[in-house]
């Protein structure tokens, strides 16, 4: 790569309203609610979303093990479920209806509250303003109102617990009809309705947030950082923003005919319906399979809504604990853009035996499968970057080393489910659990642990504790493999998934023995995850202070003052000279090589002297000569006179 | 302030506002509402099922009406901006004021449209299923009457910006935005008169 100056626009300081102060080392005083609540500051805000995600991630994860626990023992009682649930665990046994509710719920929750908001939320808001060089985001009202439809929409969705017909029970995807009639199950009533509110709050909160990510990058970055200089984890934020530009107004058009369906008597999605008890309904000419189409073109890129931050961030955390340039920084950008453009074209391999055209089911299976060539091209990559490379392992590494393992062992699976004949076997099974989870599910929160662990020097200016960090690293990585490995073969003998109780079938109990090993091992994951909330917070408050660049890495948030400041750089903005993964240069004493440093007229990249041997120069002929004579060596077999 | 910070500041100024950025994006993202719900449309339309039972109506007249006046208020729209831009400043605020009525008469014929269609036995929920094509409309016009809602909200903020001499020739940000949106939204509604006309 030569060293073009690729400086798209004279935007070198954006003059938002920072900038009017002037000088940026006086503190100015703060009320509490503007700076700790209606905080403008992008550094607050990505709090903001990293402890609401976390505080979701807990019911999340509290919701998945009550479920687990009537899936192990279905036949107990457990008086926990009667004080956590009331009515809805009566005599301690879990209510099916309930357990349909925290299901959803649990899903609903980790993709959008977490791993949507909560991962790329958090990091898209702390680090694009500090890695490409600008004051803040190109519009801090707009990203504080991002974060509070968030939490808005956090608070509506938790609420409909407190309802007496308990929250939303369709499953994540809330597939009509019963999503679409209120009399289909208890959780089809009122709790739906809040699901429903609380996701179209949440679109205009992505909405809001990935605008804004989009122009801040696109338009703010400091004097030098031209795209090709950008760090991966903004390509990562900025491709992630662009698909959720794209595709959540959809699901706002998807959610808006199902609330018109519900409340207003019209029938997108509802044909020729008896109702037990109610008879025939009124509704016809509907089609649920539209509603299938409609979520899908949201769903599918939304998985990678989920898993390019993570891959973003892997990257980052990978190439500065390698102490290595990234394997192909080039490829990485241009796999990241396949995966995007890929993913709007493959949303049919979730609809497969929804009795589509086998002709177009073929089409969907072909464009699934060549995602796993960027996919693959990313895998070797990071695997590239660590072959040779002089490890840290600090926990972060650790994370971003076990997302590329959970990414290689949950991504295979996905071939296998890409393929239309199988997927007939295989669809609503265990199997598709065991692959999501893995996938996208475990993979992305690695992602997301690896960014907590990286950045939480810059984020709070503390140190987390690597002794529970390691151990939280082994628990949750040993029990993520414990919990989701078996449910492949599961799902290979066709135990289906959202079934509240298996004992009651005999093909299913054998599987009995599976499932408490399953349970247990999912307690295990609890276990480490409260040893990561106590690091957590206790090193807020307690942990030692960080230095300014405690990994020694080359990105410019860490040129900003441990204390964080308004507008970021005490001084002027740093101009950047280079790319973000100069790790140990040979014409470098020091390993790595911070991109505001101007060096000593060192090239931009390093390329090992080809030794050149001067004595040799080859034979000398007139190149017609060689041209013909070429022939006469090919035909006829004549010696080469060296 | 840095003489820096001050010289970045004043070549910012021509470059492509983030402003004006923000606004192309929440295009593109409304856009994409309008595409899901034409696609929606069309799938329904064409889908084996419910072939037979769709229902095809012709277009109540107050929708034609409505878009010669989408159209015109685009006009005047343009000539507020082309006003600004020539620094004829006390023009902008009649200008706009026309625009803003014509705006609010696109809304009321808007309504009357759908009075009409009621007139017509098509409700917004349906009772036959070929009746889906009406719900469609509904929801079509409907969509895009709440987006107008939101230019007229941006053209009123834009009048009472240039009653206050607030909107010149060095300062186009905020018509340029007004503009751009309210173009938007004239394309797009011309877009579904055409689709509804052409795949009733």
């Amino acid at each position: 790569m030569s060293t073009v100056e690729i400086t798209a626009n004279p935007t070198i300081d954006s003059p938002t309203h920072h900038d009017e102060h002037g000088h940026h080392d006086h503190h100015h005083k703060q009320s509490f609610i503007s700076k700790y609540i209606f905080s403008t500051d992008h550094k607050m805000i990505s709090k903001q979303y990293l402890i609401t995600g976390i505080i979701m991630g807990c019911f999340g994860m509290g919701m998945s093990l009550l479920f687990r626990m009537q899936l192990a023992w279905p036949d107990e009682t457990f008086p926990l479920f009667e004080s956590l649930l009331g009515k809805w665990g009566k005599g301690g046994k879990l209510d099916p209806n309930y357990y349909m509710a925290l299901v959803t719920i649990h899903g609903t929750i980790m993709v959008f509250y977490v791993l949507t908001a909560g991962l790329s939320g958090t990091f898209s808001n702390l680090l694009i303003p500090l890695q490409v060089g600008a004051r803040d985001m190109a519009s801090p009202f707009m990203n504080m109102l991002s974060y509070w439809f968030f939490f808005l929409s956090s608070v509506v969705l938790m609420s409909s617990f407190l309802v007496e017909t308990g929250p939303a029970s369709s499953g994540w995807t809330v597939y009509p009809p019963l999503s679409a009639l209120e009399k289909a199950m208890p959780g089809s009533g009122l709790g739906t309705t809040l699901w429903l509110v609380a996701i179209i709050l949440f679109i205009v909160s992505a909405l809001l947030g990935g605008i804004n990510y989009i122009v801040t990058v696109l338009n703010m970055r400091t004097k030098g950082m031209s795209m090709n200089r950008l760090p991966l984890t903004i390509w990562a934020f900025l491709l992630t923003a662009v698909l959720g530009l794209l595709s959540f107004p959809v699901l706002l058009g998807a959610g808006l005919l199902l609330i018109f369906d519900r409340s207003f008597g019209t029938s997108f999605y509802l044909s020729d319906i008896h109702l037990n008890g109610v008879g025939a309904l009124s509704n016809s000419g509907g089609s649920p399979v539209l509603y299938q189409h409609l979520f899908w073109f949201l769903g599918h890129p939304e998985v990678y809504i989920i898993l390019m931050p993570a891959l973003g961030i892997s990257s980052e955390v990978i190439s500065t604990n390698a102490r290595k340039p990234i394997f192909g920084y080039t490829a990485m950008v241009i796999s990241l853009i396949g995966i995007s453009f890929l993913s709007f074209i493959v949303w049919g391999h979730h609809m497969f035996i929804t009795g589509m055209n086998p002709f177009l089911g073929t089409m969907f299976m072909y464009v699934t499968l060549i995602i796993a060539v960027p996919s693959a091209v990313k895998t070797f990559n990071y695997l590239a970057t660590l072959w040779k490379g002089n490890i840290r392992f600090t926990t972060g590494m650790m994370f971003a080393i076990g997302l590329v393992s959970l990414f290689i062992s949950g991504g295979l699976t996905g071939i296998y489910l890409g393929n239309a004949a199988l997927d007939i076997q295989l669809h609503d099974s265990y199997f598709v659990v065991a692959h999501f989870h893995l996938v996208m599910g475990s993979a992305a929160i690695f992602g997301m642990f690896a960014g907590i662990y990286h950045w939480f020097p810059k984020m709070f200016g503390k140190m987390m504790n690597k002794t529970l960090g390691t151990l939280h690293f082994w628990l949750t990585f040993i029990s993520a493999y414990l919990v989701f490995f078996p449910m492949h073969f599961m799902g290979l003998a066709g135990v289906p998934r959202r079934y509240y109780q298996f004992s009651l079938i005999p093909e299913f109990d054998i599987w009995m023995d599976v499932n408490v090993f399953i349970t247990v091992s999912a307690f295990l994951g609890g276990v480490a995850q409260l040893l990561f909330l106590y690091n957590f917070f206790n090193s807020i408050f307690r942990g030692e202070k960080a230095t300014k660049n405690p990994w020694e890495s080359n990105t410019l948030e860490w040129t900003t003052p441990v204390e964080h400041i308004h507008g970021n750089w005490p001084g002027a903005i740093p101009t950047v000279y280079r790319g973000p993964h100069e790790y140990s240069r040979p014409d470098r004493e020091s390993d790595y090589f911070p991109q505001n440093d101007p060096g000593n007229g060192e090239p931009e990249h390093y390329h090992a002297p080809v030794p050149i041997d001067t004595s040799y120069s080859g034979p000398k002929e007139k190149p017609s000569k060689v041209f013909f004579s070429s022939f006469a060596h090919l035909f006829l077999a004549k010696k080469v006179q060296a | 302030m840095s003489t820096n910070n001050i010289q970045s500041m004043s070549t910012h100024k021509n470059s492509f506002s983030e402003k004006t950025f923000i606004t192309w994006l929440f295009i593109v993202a409304s856009s994409m509402l309008f595409i899901a719900f034409s696609s929606a449309y069309w799938v329904h339309k064409t889908d084996g099922m419910n072939n037979n039972a769709w229902l095809s109506f012709d277009l109540p007249i107050q929708f034609w009406i409505s878009t010669v006046i989408v159209f015109i208020s685009s006009v005047f729209m343009q000539f507020s901006f082309n006003a600004a831009k020539n620094d004829n400043v006390y023009k902008i605020p009649s200008l706009l004021t026309i625009t803003l009525i014509l705006a609010l008469s696109f809304c009321v014929s808007q309504y009357l449209a759908w009075v009409e269609m009621k007139d017509m036995g098509l409700f917004f929920s349906n009772r036959e299923p070929g009746e889906i094509s009406a719900s469609f409309v509904y929801v079509l016009s409907g969509v895009h009457l709440f987006h107008i809602l939101g230019g007229i909200v941006l053209i009123i903020i834009a009048l009472v910006k240039s009653t206050r001499l607030e909107i010149h020739k060095k300062s186009m940000v905020f018509i340029n935005i007004c503009k751009t949106y309210w173009h938007f939204l004239g394309i797009v509604w011309i877009f579904l008169i055409l689709f509804l006309y052409f795949a009733k």
